[in-house]
C-alpha cells in the first residue's frame, strides 16, 4: 500500500488556503471586534478636559469649518 | 461568540426625543462632552441599511456607559398610547450587562426619572436599583450625569458647579450661534448640536469656567 504523504502545495491548494484565511479573518464571528477609538477635538480651557470628536455616522447639515467660524465670531463679540 | 469591547469613552443616551424633553436631552449631551466623554444616541443613526433595532444593538454593544431616562410615561398626545422605546432600550442595556462577555459586564447604568420612586408604579422590576431624580429640570439632569460619570469612571472631572457655569454660558451663546448658522435655536439637528458644543468648548476662554 502506498504511503499517503502531505497534500502537495500546488497553486490551486495555495489559492484555496488563502481564500479560507481571508474568509475567516473577515467574518464577524471569528474576530474580536474593537470599537473605534474616539478622536480628540482639542482641550477645553474652560474645563481643562479634552473634548472628543462626535461619531461620524450621520452627515451633519453644516460643515465643521462653518461651525468653527460661527463659534469664533460669537465668542469674539463677547470679549 | 467573540468578546466585544466597549468604548470607555462612549455614553449611550436613551431618552425621549420630543420637544418638551429637548432641553434635558441637550443638557445630557453637554454634560457628557464637557466631562470628556462621547455621547451616543439613536439620533446619530442614518435611516438606510440595517434595521433600526440592529443599529441600537450595535450602539448599546459599543458603549460602556448608559444614561436612561424614564420620564416619558404619559400617553402620546397623537396616538394616546405610551412610548415603550426607553424601557425596551434600558432592558437591552441591562441584558447586555447581565449576559454579555467580560467587557459587557463592565457596563454602568444611570437611570433618571422625574421622581426617585415613581418607577415603582410602572416598572417595579427595577426595585433595588438606584434611580436618580431630576424633577424635569435640565440643570439637575446635567449635574446628575456629571456626578455619576465622575463616580463610575473614577476620572477627575470638572466640578458640578463649573459644569453648570460653563453650560449656562453656552446657553447664553446658543441663540447667536443658531442665528449665524441659520438654525431655529430650538430645532438644531442632533449631529450639528454636538459639533457646535464640541467646537464651542474648544474655543471658549478659561474665564467662562471660573467662579
Amino acid at each position: 500500500m502506498a504511503l499517503v504523504g502531505p497534500v502537495p502545495w500546488t497553486p490551486l491548494a495555495r489559492r484555496e488556503w488563502e481564500a479560507h484565511i481571508t474568509v475567516m479573518a473577515t467574518r464577524s464571528d471569528t474576530i474580536t471586534t474593537k470599537s473605534s477609538k474616539p478622536g480628540v477635538l482639542g482641550r477645553s480651557a474652560a474645563t481643562g478636559r479634552y473634548v472628543l470628536a462626535p461619531v461620524a455616522t450621520k452627515k451633519a447639515t453644516v460643515s465643521d469649518q462653518r461651525i468653527a467660524a460661527a463659534v469664533k465670531s460669537v465668542l469674539a463679540k463677547k470679549k | 461568540m467573540p468578546a466585544v469591547q466597549t468604548s470607555t469613552d462612549d455614553v449611550f443616551i436613551n431618552c425621549p426625543f420630543d420637544d418638551a424633553f429637548a432641553p434635558t436631552f441637550r443638557a445630557l449631551i453637554f454634560a457628557i462632552l464637557v466631562c470628556g466623554f462621547r455621547p451616543r444616541s439613536a439620533r446619530e443613526l442614518d435611516d438606510g441599511g440595517q434595521t433600526r433595532i440592529d443599529k441600537i444593538f450595535a450602539l448599546i454593544e459599543q458603549c460602556r456607559y448608559g444614561i436612561h431616562d424614564l420620564s416619558r410615561t404619559e400617553l402620546d398626545a397623537v396616538n394616546n398610547l405610551p412610548r415603550f422605546n426607553m424601557p425596551l432600550e434600558l432592558g437591552l442595556f441591562l441584558g447586555a450587562k447581565r449576559y454579555g462577555g467580560k467587557h459587557q459586564k463592565a457596563k454602568r447604568v444611570l437611570i433618571l426619572d422625574v421622581e426617585q420612586f415613581r418607577y415603582q408604579r410602572f416598572i417595579s422590576d427595577l426595585a433595588g436599583m438606584d434611580i436618580h431624580e431630576h424633577g424635569g429640570d435640565p440643570g439637575r439632569a446635567l449635574r446628575e450625569a456629571r456626578d455619576w460619570l465622575a463616580n463610575v469612571s473614577r476620572r477627575e472631572l470638572p466640578s458640578a458647579d463649573r459644569v453648570q457655569r460653563v453650560y449656562e454660558a453656552f446657553l447664553a451663546d446658543l441663540p447667536d450661534l443658531a442665528a449665524v448658522l441659520e438654525f431655529d435655536p430650538d430645532r438644531i439637528p442632533y449631529v450639528d448640536f454636538e459639533r457646535i458644543v464640541g467646537r464651542w468648548l474648544i474655543e471658549a476662554p478659561a474665564a467662562i469656567g471660573a467662579a
